[in-house]
């Protein structure tokens, strides 16, 4: 057998590789995504005051603190009891609004964006920022910072500190929002609203009006017909904070519909020998190994997803977006809701979506009367013992679960990551973009380190909540080896 | 010269948080200092360095190449030809150190001309604890020298003694 190594380079030496099998006739027989461990979080954790986890939780990742730290707040909630205010609630959310126009600016621009504005096939060195900036102008560049100094000014100021956040409490959130607070906050909702649409204006130029970058959005290369997953509110509609998490099977039937407390009637985890990582799965349709389909229990937790089990958007701009997409992929409305669209490059364009939702949700809440009320926190007189919580993290469904004594202290710590719940659905692209491009033991495109990239690149997967290690914008290298292990080929690409 | 001094890494995931240990023991050395602490590199410097003249960077690695607890002081250049990394200044997610910093001149922003950095070998990167592992938990005083040190060349912060003033007026 003939092995095709693909050596991320990581910061931990030797971890977190792809590793792409031929048969004898020199054809893909699998691809293994392995994904280190990091251990003794629960450990760590049990034996703490449960109060401290929004804390901790916003440690395990330099990325989305934000999002463990709502979900933390929110397990808080339910573990003592009690119900935070509505204004704290809409504080809450207005932080996250924040942080995701922050974070999905980011993702598009210097990561997953390149590889369509500059070109897929264009060389590394250029696909990225930079490059965007040589080929849109250097004010995008100015736009982009601009855009993460304002929305981190807003988290900084609402959340007590820039990085790691320290105002969500059990019952609410510690800080208030002023009069001259709220003033500057719609300035920047505003602002966040024009970029949002300046960048799908950008979007649609660039790629959409392009044949060949809109061949390869709806190209078979990443195309997965699995169950999608998100949380929605009372009206089915896409929501980051709070709501009920949906299922839709590959047609868009609704599958299940859920209290994120519920989670453990509705996923189970698979464990495969070659990782420490566990494959998430439904549980009432099973494991059914890394397939697609109706029969097979892998589901994808992403902006694509999240739009896929909705209904419609909370916000006028971003459903008139929405229903430019879907319209796009030919998806016709069945039971008031479109089909779901499967062409995982597609989560490029619901991501953008998702950005102007964001921020047209941030001006909602910032121009509510309610935000400026000082009554932002329920204080807790119990201790429930048991709480999970929920949010739609950019990269997926982030559970929270904590159990403790009755004193409040852990004695269970257990958390669902975003990316986890879409490990067996990456690495089902990987192997989807390796049996293209690999055929006769030869690489037919020599675009295959890319093409391989951007199929986990769409997920934007944050191992590193789970593992704090993954192949990102890495070298790669991929060896051809003869049986015997002599390299046939080598390509090297330096990140 | 204005200076600010990062510490990056991750302090519950045992020797990652030598960057955050070592801004901490100099935050109490030079209190008037500006020392922040991130989890990650990338685009998110580009969020605290605006407006400094230096940057003093000390971040975990993972190298094999030197002992644990024993450092490396690089510059951007290293990080740039790729014969230097450190655990956290890349992202990912986004970019690395240089990228960034080509990202904030070609915008305008004004960003340090000097950038130091120290890497401090690790033992284990993957555990979560509070500890680091004993050779670089010795390292966490030999680290800071070095670094005031290197604040040290700002006069303005030297007191007639030679230590460094908790009062100084920042320059």
């Amino acid at each position: 057998m003939r092995q095709i190594a693909i050596d991320p380079i990581t910061r931990l030496e030797g971890h977190g590789k792809i590793d792409i099998f031929l048969d004898d006739a020199g054809e893909v027989a699998n691809t293994y995504f392995q994904v280190p461990e990091l251990r003794g979080f629960e450990q760590f954790c049990v034996g703490r005051l449960a109060e401290d986890m929004p804390q901790i939780t916003n440690r395990i990742c330099g990325v989305c603190p934000e999002a463990h730290h709502m979900a933390a707040s929110k397990a808080l909630d339910a573990l003592f009891g009690v119900e935070p205010t509505s204004a704290a609630k809409k504080l809450r959310e207005f932080v996250y609004m924040a942080f995701y126009v922050t974070d999905h600016t980011t993702h598009f621009y210097a990561l997953g964006g390149p590889d369509f504005i500059v070109g897929p096939d264009a060389p590394p060195a250029e696909r990225n920022i930079l490059g965007v900036i040589r080929k849109v102008g250097v004010d995008i560049g100015k736009q982009v910072i601009a855009c993460r100094a304002r929305n981190h000014h807003a988290i900084e100021v609402m959340g007590g500190r820039g990085v790691h956040l320290a105002a969500g409490l059990p019952g609410g959130w510690s800080k208030p929002m002023s009069e001259a607070e709220r003033a500057e906050f719609e300035t920047i909702a505003r602002a966040n609203i024009d970029f949002a649409l300046f960048t799908l204006k950008a979007f649609d130029d660039i790629v959409l009006k392009n044949e060949q970058y809109l061949a390869l959005v709806t190209s078979d290369v990443y195309l997965h017909r699995t169950y999608s997953m998100g949380t929605v509110d009372e009206k089915n509609q896409v929501n980051f904070y709070d709501g009920k998490v949906r299922v839709v099977d590959p047609d868009g039937v609704e599958f299940a519909k859920y209290r994120p407390e519920e989670y453990l009637l509705h996923i189970s985890e698979h464990v495969e020998p070659w990782t420490y990582l566990k494959f998430p799965y439904l549980k009432t349709i099973g494991w059914k190994g890394f397939v697609d389909g109706k029969d097979s229990g892998v589901y994808v937790a992403s902006p694509l997803s999240r739009l896929n089990v909705s209904d419609s958007m909370a916000t006028p701009r971003a459903q008139a977006e929405f229903d430019r997409m879907y319209t796009t992929f030919g998806c016709k409305k069945v039971g008031g809701r479109y089909q779901p669209i499967h062409h995982r490059l597609a989560t490029h364009w619901a991501r953008l979506i998702e950005l102007l939702y964001a921020a047209e949700r941030m001006l909602e809440l910032v121009t509510d009367p309610e935000i400026t009320s000082p009554d932002v926190r329920t204080i807790p007189t119990k201790v429930v013992g048991r709480g999970i919580g929920s949010v739609e993290a950019p990269r997926g469904t982030l559970t929270h679960h904590y159990e403790t004594d009755e004193r409040g202290v852990l004695t269970k710590v257990d958390l669902l990551v975003g990316t986890t719940n879409n490990y067996a659905a990456m690495s089902m692209s990987i192997n989807n973009a390796a049996r293209k491009l690999i055929s006769k033991g030869k690489v037919v495109d020599n675009g295959i380190l890319n093409k391989i990239e951007m199929a986990f690149r769409l997920y934007d997967p944050c191992l590193s909540c789970a593992t704090h290690n993954l192949p990102g914008t890495m070298p790669l290298q991929v060896n051809i080896r003869r049986p015997d292990g002599e390299i046939l080929e080598h390509l090297r690409r330096d990140g | 010269m204005k200076t600010i001094v990062v510490g990056m890494g991750n302090p519950i995931l045992s020797d990652d948080g030598i960057g955050i240990r070592v801004a901490r023991e100099l935050k109490r050395r030079a209190p008037a200092a500006d020392i922040v602490e991130l989890g990650a590199g990338g685009i998110r410097l580009l969020d605290v360095l605006p407006g400094y003249a230096r940057v003093l960077i000390v971040d975990a690695m993972v190298t094999g190449e030197i002992a644990c607890g024993q450092f490396r002081r690089f510059t951007l250049v290293e990080l740039q030809k790729k014969t230097a990394r450190t655990c956290n200044t890349l992202c990912v997610h986004d970019m690395d150190l240089p990228t960034a910093m080509a990202l904030g001149r070609l915008a305008g922003v004004a960003l340090p001309e000097e950038v130091v950095i120290w890497g401090v070998e690790a033992h284990d990167v993957e555990t979560f604890g509070e500890t680091l592992s004993p050779a670089v938990e010795a390292a966490v005083p030999v680290v800071v020298e070095d670094m005031v040190g290197e604040l040290l060349r700002e006069k303005a912060w030297v007191t007639s003694s030679g230590s460094i003033s908790a009062t100084a007026a920042r320059p």
